[in-house]
């Protein structure tokens, strides 16, 4: 009957009688189950992958912001580079909207892991901004209320302004709380540079307030403690050393700050920094 | 419990309103949502009223609060440590629910065991003779089952399910294994997914509900496809030399079925490169019994 074991000649013809076989008769119950599965998995994989490269093109937008904001204490005019911010993270929001287009319908867990970095790499720039902007930390409702797109019809619908209309609707996307301190914890390594750049340009009050900014909210992650995702565990250990050194240099300016005249303190820092963590490398 | 949100700056309504507003907690309030529009062109604000249940929901939501028709701008000022105080809440909330979850699962194993060492006996030259009574035996022990998953379905919101999936993952896994094998052995067919999650109790659509997903049950057949190797062998061993050539059959179409498909390099690939094992062991099998004319024999013996 069915006996596989041949080799050479007999195998080959046997193969292809079977494919030819195959393809004349209809698919078996099994096969065609198959190929309803193929389908299935098929969908799922492209959508996650629009969803990986929406998130990547996320994270790449927000991770420039980041940069762009740094330059904020060593240049004159600020709020160019606020508004200049400003209008990038607008367009990185643009493309959370696509993600939450994607996600209509869905169950966002299921896709969580593909956009996961680029929502904490927004987290990350849009709390940076708000830092910088109002010393104060953002929440997370105010985060996610901004994240709210509206999805209008074309017609003409947009000049009616007041009212719901019928062919229009919201899109939201909710960053999760757990995606949100990811976001936090990675704040506090920019902050952190953004300590040590601007004592390097003279400024000797950031530090103090930075200082206690980020003991703040190196506390409340101890409150959370392991109760959170387990990755906040490893950046808590990163948090401690951006602490130390934001504490070791608000002590420094105490200590020396007298005496060293403001365009040696720069000097001061860099051989310090260098002296705790030499393996943190380029910005 | 009350709570006092302060309020800032007034809307570019007439109709704001200005000054500490309470909410109540369980009273209905309309949520109104100044939302830009994506073109950056109009400035217009669209306004969306939406009511919110219940206060809770309202953190999560827009900021701005309509009460009794009037508009009302609200921001956050809570301190650092109020943040992340109201996060723990989340998170407490969140590892709550786990255990919960956990606590059926752990019953759910429990069931899963049991079926399986009903079933683990047809491997017994003895056996073999008693499929049917072992199998009626599983589906009684299925019903188990499905108490316990309808249970599993009331510890957490139903639209979250991937949330929480990788508690009872494995599981599931198992229990879409026995299925398989129990028609397996009762009619020597692959059971569908439909057919699977009958059994179990669930729904095979994510929309209606705890679903079976479509890898869960796929990692099961293959599961099975490892457990029929192992039935193959062992009926030979018992004497029965024509089961392995209908295992055989069995396997090569499971296998042309997975080769359909296109898997990604996650735990469902390499379960499936196990498969060409289990199919090589079985080819084994039935080249034993075909180059010693044990298969012819036996064919033979049944027709007489």
């Amino acid at each position: 009957m069915n006996t596989r074991g041949g080799d050479g000649c007999p195998r080959k013809k046997a193969d292809a009688a079977q494919d030819r076989d195959a393809g004349d008769k209809p698919p078996t119950p099994v096969i065609a189950a198959f190929k309803v599965f193929q389908q299935e998995l098929d969908t799922k994989h492209d959508k996650y992958e629009r969803l990986v490269k929406i998130s990547r093109d996320v994270t790449i937008e927000s991770k420039r912001t980041i940069f762009l904001l740094h330059r904020v204490t060593s240049v004159p005019n600020a709020e160019e580079i606020l508004n200049e911010a400003e209008v990038k993270l607008d367009g990185v929001r643009q493309k959370i909207g696509q993600i939450a287009e994607e996600l209509r319908g869905e169950d966002i867990y299921q896709f969580h892991r593909a956009f996961t970095p680029g929502i904490q790499e927004y987290v990350e720039a849009v709390s940076f901004l708000h830092y910088i902007r109002h010393r104060s930390l953002i929440s997370l409702e105010e985060i996610n209320a901004s994240l709210v797109f509206m999805r209008t019809e074309e017609v003409g619908a947009q000049d009616a302004a007041e009212t719901l209309l019928p062919g229009t609707h919201v899109l939201t996307f909710q960053v999760t709380p757990s995606d949100y301190l990811l976001g936090v914890a990675d704040l506090t390594g920019e902050l952190m540079r953004m300590c040590i750049s601007s004592v390097g340009n003279g400024d000797i009050d950031t530090p103090f307030q930075l200082s206690q900014f980020l003991r703040q909210i190196h506390d409340g992650f101890s409150y959370i403690g392991n109760t959170g995702p387990y990755e906040v565990s490893k950046k808590l250990h990163t948090l401690r050393q951006s602490l130390a050194k934001v504490e070791d240099a608000c002590y420094a300016l105490r200590v020396r700050g007298s005496e060293i005249p403001k365009h040696m303190l720069a000097d001061v820092f860099s051989s310090r920094t260098t002296l705790i963590d030499p393996e943190e490398g380029v910005v | 419990m009350q709570q006092r949100l302060s309020l800032n700056k007034p809307t570019q309504d007439k109709e704001s309103e200005t000054g500490p507003v309470t909410f109540l907690s369980g009273e209905q309030y309309r949520v109104c949502s100044g939302v830009k529009p994506l073109t950056r062109r109009r400035k217009k604000r669209f306004v969306i009223k939406r009511t919110v249940v219940s206060l809770a929901s309202i953190e999560l939501h827009p900021i701005r609060i309509c009460t009794k028709n009037k508009l009302v701008h609200i921001t956050n000022h809570m301190s650092v440590t109020e943040m992340f105080s109201h996060i723990q809440g989340f998170l407490g909330a969140d590892q709550d629910v786990r255990e919960d979850i956990r606590k059926v699962v752990q019953l759910l194993e429990q069931a899963a065991r049991e079926i399986l060492t009903v079933l683990q006996s047809v491997h017994q030259p003895s056996g073999f003779k008693e499929i049917p009574s072992k199998c009626a035996r599983a589906r009684e022990l299925f019903c188990t089952v499905k108490t316990h998953i309808a249970d599993l379905k009331t510890k957490f919101p139903a639209e979250q399910y991937y949330r929480f999936q990788e508690h009872w993952r494995f599981v599931l896994q198992r229990l879409a294994f026995l299925v398989t094998f129990v028609v397996y052995l009762e009619s020597e067919t692959l059971v569908t997914r439909e057919a699977a999650a009958q059994i179990l109790g669930i729904e095979v659509v994510r929309e209606k509900g705890f679903h079976l997903d479509v890898e869960d049950y796929l990692a099961g057949v293959l599961i099975m496809a490892s457990e029929l190797s192992r039935l193959a062998v062992n009926s030979v061993t018992a004497g029965d030399y024509t089961r392995p050539l209908r295992i055989s059959n069995f396997i090569n179409e499971l296998d042309s079925g997975f080769r359909l498909l296109n898997l990604k390099n996650d735990p469902l690939r390499k379960r499936y490169d196990g498969l060409k094992y289990d199919v090589k062991k079985i080819e084994e099998v039935v080249y034993d019994l075909s180059i010693r004319g044990l298969a012819k024999e036996a064919e033979s013996a049944g027709d007489k």
